[in-house]
């Protein structure tokens, strides 16, 4: 089992590191990573997103109540940061990094993992785990830049109801549960740009690496990157146990609860006048301790 | 097996061209404007195709192919469309018109192939098609900058040093070659250093079907329509016609002949643009050639794969 984890794991965590070494030696510098990273968010991954939720059984039996549990642990974690952030965190924008980064799990990480250990065998799960998921964490992540920038709730509206990922997690929900198949002529084209997503995403996470962000105010990363990482894992594997899910099925509920941080939060941080530092600084240890975190906790869930 | 009938081929090509057209789409929209196409390029064209030709050449089984015959082949039919090519510069046009002429006829968009041959000729032709790149990009490059340097309109002259290191050092080559050496060896079949790359090739081929789309520009398509029509000609009819023969005469046969046919009958490639620009050629006329011979290329090459299955 150990191998089985850690060749899924592995190749996942390299190519996230070639992306950070590829910009940081500056064969690809920050600027060349501006149209890579707007063709992933506008593009790549709401196709991925997309395909895979108007192609699975949302229907099936027992993918209610697994994209239940990652919903209630969205929130949760949601919840849970917020509590942190009125206690721990001083003002309103570090608490909103904090929020983001705790909702905020990594869709395509959780995706590049969970084929590579289960492959087409979890069926409909992953795809049930991402339309509960997405959803929740995109908007809380949106809503709390916006309450912390403007001090209301209504300016976080626009952008969310025009979000590229939200709009594509709406309509495959929505084309998954209800819609016949999509004929193939659209399904191939989609299907083509989606399977060069993942990587190309990986890589964008490593290139969106900051380890000078790491520097100073280290008791509010380590908060952010543990309320991201480190509780979902134990809630996870705790809610798993209680409700008796299949260890593969725990597993991958682990394996999306405490992904590292997403990808995006940095640009939504930059669009609504955020603390960027700090939440490059948090999505970055969030990376670093998931590479540990992860694998044990995952085992874990296969085991129990 | 031959390969497919022009029924699957085409089937194939719709996805393909399907996203190229998306990449056309998303920069006329501009929802990712033109400026931002330079980093998506260079990551597909220096990092994930090297790293797709690796994983394919890799752990292809040539065992039952005719690889040999199959490189000697494309060679020879590069050089031969070289020299039909050459035979035009009688023709009372500009000397960085002509550039662009010969660069139509010899340059050929490999990624169209690579991403139609897993579906119209199974692994092994997928295989076969990986390996045209490391014999034909230094002997492609070096034609046309050789073609460029005597026709070109650029005052300033390459540095030969400097072509020949960018040629020796192309990421493509690199990968192709490691490739075969990983192959020989019987090395990174499997494994961690295998999945990687793999992992991190997957993405190549949906980024630069994007990237042709982006760089279509059908404004240039008006310009000198003679002489485009020649080089489209050139590319689209001339070409197959030379790669099949050629084919046939070293006995070259079945799927090999039919990847063989695909080589000849792709577009023109958007590096052509790129050097017709840096060098002195006709720049627009390229851009003209390469958009034609993209769409037509989506008839053209289920034909001429039908051709090469039914010899």
């Amino acid at each position: 089992m150990t191998a089985l984890i850690l060749s899924a794991f592995i190749p996942v965590f390299v190519v996230i590191a070639f992306g950070y070494v590829i910009r940081a030696s500056n064969w690809m510098p920050g600027e060349y990573w501006r149209g890579i990273n707007a063709l992933t968010y506008r593009v790549l991954f709401p196709a991925v997103v997309l395909i895979m939720l108007a192609r699975a059984d949302l229907g099936a039996p027992g993918t209610g109540r697994i994209a239940l549990a990652a919903f209630g642990l969205t929130a949760a974690s949601a919840l849970v940061a917020f509590i942190a952030g009125r206690i721990f965190a001083r003002g309103g924008q570090v608490r909103a990094s904090l929020v983001a980064v705790a909702a905020c799990w990594n869709v395509i990480f959780f995706l590049a993992v969970s084929d590579r250990l289960f492959g087409d065998t979890a069926g409909a799960a992953p795809a049930a785990i991402v339309a509960a998921g997405l959803v929740i964490c995109s908007a809380t992540a949106a809503f709390s830049f916006a309450l912390a920038r403007d001090g209301n709730l209504r300016a976080a509206l626009k952008p969310v109801s025009r979000d590229p990922v939200l709009l594509a997690c709406v309509a495959g929900a929505a084309l998954g549960l209800f819609a016949p198949p999509l004929p193939e002529v659209v399904q191939a084209p989609i299907d083509i740009v989606g399977s060069g997503a993942l990587s190309v995403i990986l890589l964008s996470i490593g290139a969106g690496l900051r380890f000078s962000a790491l520097r100073g105010r280290v008791a509010i990363l380590f908060l952010g990157a543990g309320l991201r990482v480190v509780a979902p894992a134990a809630l996870a594997l705790l809610v798993a146990r209680l409700a008796g899910f299949p260890p593969e099925l725990g597993a991958l509920l682990v394996l999306a609860l405490s992904a590292p941080a997403a990808a995006y939060i940095y640009a939504m941080a930059d669009a609504f006048d955020g603390e960027r530092e700090l939440t490059a600084g948090m999505i970055t240890l969030s990376v670093l301790i998931s590479a540990i975190v992860l694998p044990v906790a995952v085992g874990i869930a296969l085991s129990l | 097996m031959t390969g497919a009938s022009p029924e699957q081929v085409l089937a194939a090509l719709v996805p393909i061209f399907g996203v190229i057209a998306l990449g056309w789409t998303l920069r006329r929209t501009g929802l990712v404007a033109r400026d931002l196409w330079g980093g998506i390029n260079r990551l597909s064209y220096q990092a994930l195709l090297p790293a797709l030709l690796f994983a394919t050449i890799s752990r292809a089984d040539y065992a039952g192919l005719p690889a040999g015959s199959f490189l000697i082949a494309v060679t020879l039919a590069f050089l031969a469309m070289g020299a039909i090519c050459l035979a035009f510069r009688p023709l009372p046009v500009s000397g960085p018109s002509f550039t662009s002429l010969f660069q139509g006829g010899v340059r050929w968009n490999g990624f169209v192939l690579l991403a139609l041959a897993p579906a119209a000729f199974g692994p092994e032709g997928a295989a076969l098609a990986a390996l045209v790149f490391a014999p034909t990009v230094p002997l492609v490059n070096v034609m046309c900058v050789a073609v460029l340097t005597v026709w070109g309109a650029s005052a300033v002259k390459p540095d030969a040093v400097r072509v020949g290191m960018r040629i020796v050092t192309n990421p493509l080559i690199l990968g192709c070659l490691a490739g075969a050496a990983a192959n020989a060896a019987g090395l990174f079949q499997t494994g961690a250093v295998a999945d990687t790359i793999d992992l991190a090739g997957r993405a190549a081929l949906p980024l630069i079907l994007l990237c042709i789309g982006a760089g279509l520009d059908f404004s240039a398509i008006r310009a000198r329509p003679r002489i485009l029509i020649l080089a489209v000609a050139l590319k689209l009819i001339v070409a197959p016609v030379m790669f099949i023969a050629i084919g046939l005469a070293l006995g070259v046969e079945g799927i090999a002949l039919a990847v063989l046919a695909g080589v000849g009958s792709t577009p023109g490639a958007a590096a052509a643009y790129v050097l017709a620009r840096e060098m002195g050629g006709d720049s627009e006329l390229t851009a003209g050639h390469v958009t034609a011979t993209t769409l037509l290329a989506a008839l053209a090459m289920p034909f001429w794969i039908w051709v090469a299955t039914t010899l």
